[in-house]
């Protein structure tokens, strides 16, 4: 393994994978976690990531150390992960949307994934017809492509539509609440920010709403868990717009991606790479951290 | 997840604060993680935890060999019993009778879960075990003197998971509510082996957890609960199996949590005349090969990656 801070990133932790994530992914079950654990102290040393960030800020990283960075704060990495964790003396990083903390909005992907296995697609293309969108694209990619406000005033229409008031509000529950963060907190986990909504705001389609994003889930984490927030953790990241640079030359938060990489010392520009590997099992998750680069 | 395609209902359970829970549960790995996972999170609260063997002697066998010596009962064996179907039935039918038996049961085969899934678990949850089970042989589990054994405990919550088919008489003594996990889904999939029969046809929607009241039927008391697991690319039948009680028995400590904080639950009304209750002689050794082969030509991986492609 080539020397560096592999920071691994993960979803939820969980045995459950209903209607709502089904078709957007993530999950991750509680025995392969373990399994990755079991591996990873093979070939790692595996630390925190406030550790691990202390050693990279000061450039001495010599080793190959692995940290766990969790986004969406779903519930089960509180149930799951904490316990796993706890076992081998190591916290982790969650990054949080404000609105699914405090259950004022549910992921809209999360709707997707609903309408789509309730048979409700139809719903949606004839609304999206409507606005002249190309209906051809698979309904995933097409709402990102598509994205706006408007786009997400359909989903959310046909969504209110297709249920009920409990199912909506029992959607809730894959997610944590203040109580579950401030346990984490706690317990040395760092908390982070990871937008209001999840919406693609590093994207073209929606960077105007970027900063506002951000600064609305910075102000749920100071009000409830008192803290000043280090990290912005881009939601989606696949075409980030360069816009996105021009805001981090004027931030000092660190800016957190999945970019698939290994840092190395070198800390010059703010941004924190990570590895996606919840689509790894066994012994290829090894084989994948072996082959990965190193940031340049 | 709530069933959305269920008629819902509010039940309003007696208020206290002694919530007291007694489980029931078979005797493998997976039942002996649903007790001890229980009595992590509710701790005192389990006040007895039976575990129904049927290795365990009956209470009437053991009452049967102390009367046997005196000469008072009769052994019954089978040449005995072969004899008696003879008498009744003819020799024809009984050797019909017979051979069908003979024929099940080279054809069932045998599937076992893979209890290796539990093994470490199981080491880490010993260190919350409040209570050794009571080991109870299954005509025991029916019986009145079990039935007074239970009422003289009073629980709050009777909690199953396996054993066997409780007399209406046990659950309506029970002070809140008693709770049953189906390694289903209610009402399509009721009795045994649901997962096999939703793996034969393909449904991976329906290779999932019921938690519902428990009523003298198979799995048909309202739902509660129900909810699909977390899969893997690389997961077995026997896996799918293990995680689906899994997640029924994390859905049920949920259930539990929630209705001692709030005693009004809602739950979702099983149509009478909908769904199969499976029989576990029903799968076939060519059903469960059909299973296999989808196994063994990647379907598992290639559904799931279908699920996500839309």
């Amino acid at each position: 393994m080539k020397n560096g801070w592999y920071i691994l990133n993960y979803h939820d932790i969980s045995w459950e994978e209903n209607e709502f994530i089904r078709g957007i992914g993530g999950s991750f079950s509680p025995n392969d976690f373990r399994e990755h654990i079991a591996l990873l102290q093979q070939n790692f040393r595996i630390m925190g990531v406030q550790d691990a960030y202390e050693l990279f800020k000061t450039n001495t990283i010599n080793e190959p150390i692995v940290s766990f960075w969790f986004d969406d704060g779903f519930r089960g990495n509180r149930k799951y992960a904490l316990p796993l964790l706890e076992n081998i003396g190591v916290s982790a990083a969650i990054s949080v949307n404000s609105r699914f903390l405090l259950r004022e909005e549910l992921f809209w992907r999360f709707k997707l994934s609903y309408i789509h296995f309730n048979g409700g697609d139809r719903f949606l293309r004839s609304r999206f017809r409507k606005r002249n969108i190309l209906i051809n694209e698979p309904l995933k990619e097409l709402t990102f492509t598509h994205f706006s406000s408007e786009l997400l005033a359909d989903i959310d229409t046909v969504y209110q539509n297709m249920t009920t008031k409990e199912i909506r509000s029992d959607a809730f529950r894959i997610f944590d609440d203040v109580d579950g963060i401030n346990e984490l907190k706690n317990k040395g986990w760092l908390i982070s920010n990871h937008s209001a909504a999840h919406y693609p705001i590093s994207e073209n389609s929606y960077i105007h709403e970027f900063e506002n994003q951000f600064l609305e889930c910075d102000k749920v984490l100071e009000t409830h868990f008192g803290i000043k927030n280090q990290f912005w953790v881009l939601p989606f990241d696949r075409n980030i717009s360069p816009k996105v640079k021009d805001s981090q030359k004027s931030r000092e938060q660190n800016f957190v991606h999945v970019g698939n990489k290994i840092n190395k010392n070198n800390f010059n520009d703010n941004t924190l790479s990570r590895i996606e590997v919840s689509n790894l099992f066994g012994e290829e998750l090894i084989h994948y951290l072996a082959n990965i680069e190193l940031i340049k | 997840m709530i069933p959305n395609t269920l008629n819902a209902s509010i039940l309003n359970l007696s208020k206290t604060t002694n919530h007291t829970i007694v489980i029931i549960t078979g005797c493998e790995d997976r039942h002996k993680r649903f007790a001890l996972r229980l009595q992590q999170e509710f701790k005192s609260l389990v006040i007895a935890w039976y575990e129904v063997d049927s290795s365990c002697s009956k209470k009437e066998d053991l009452n049967n060999r102390i009367e046997r010596n005196s000469g008072k009962i009769k052994e019954q064996n089978q040449f005995e019993k072969l004899k008696k179907s003879i008498h009744k039935k003819g020799v024809r039918r009984t050797v019909k009778l017979v051979w069908l038996n003979l024929k099940n049961k080279v054809l069932k085969g045998d599937i076992k879960s893979d209890d290796s899934f539990f093994k470490e678990e199981l080491l880490e949850l010993e260190a919350y075990k409040q209570l050794e089970p009571i080991k109870i042989n299954p005509s025991d589990a029916i019986s009145l003197d079990f039935i007074s054994e239970i009422k003289e405990l009073n629980p709050y919550f009777l909690l199953t998971l396996g054993g066997v088919l409780h007399k209406k008489e046990l659950l309506n003594s029970i002070r809140g509510i008693a709770i049953n996990q189906h390694a289903g889904f209610s009402p399509d999939f009721k009795g045994s082996e649901t997962h096999l029969w939703a793996l034969y046809h393909r449904d991976i929607l329906k290779v999932s957890s019921t938690v519902h009241i428990t009523k003298s039927g198979a799995d048909d008391g309202p739902i509660i609960r129900r909810s699909t697991p977390c899969f893997s690319p690389n997961d077995t039948v026997e896996n799918m199996f293990n995680k689906v009680v899994v997640l029924g028995t994390e859905l049920i400590v949920e259930i539990v949590q929630k209705i001692i904080k709030s005693k009004e639950l809602q739950v979702f009304n099983q149509p009478k005349y909908i769904g199969k209750t499976c029989l576990s002689k029903e799968i076939t050794k060519k059903i469960k090969g059909s299973i296999q082969r989808d196994f063994d030509n990647n379907w598992l991986n290639m559904e799931l990656k279908r699920l996500r492609n839309f």
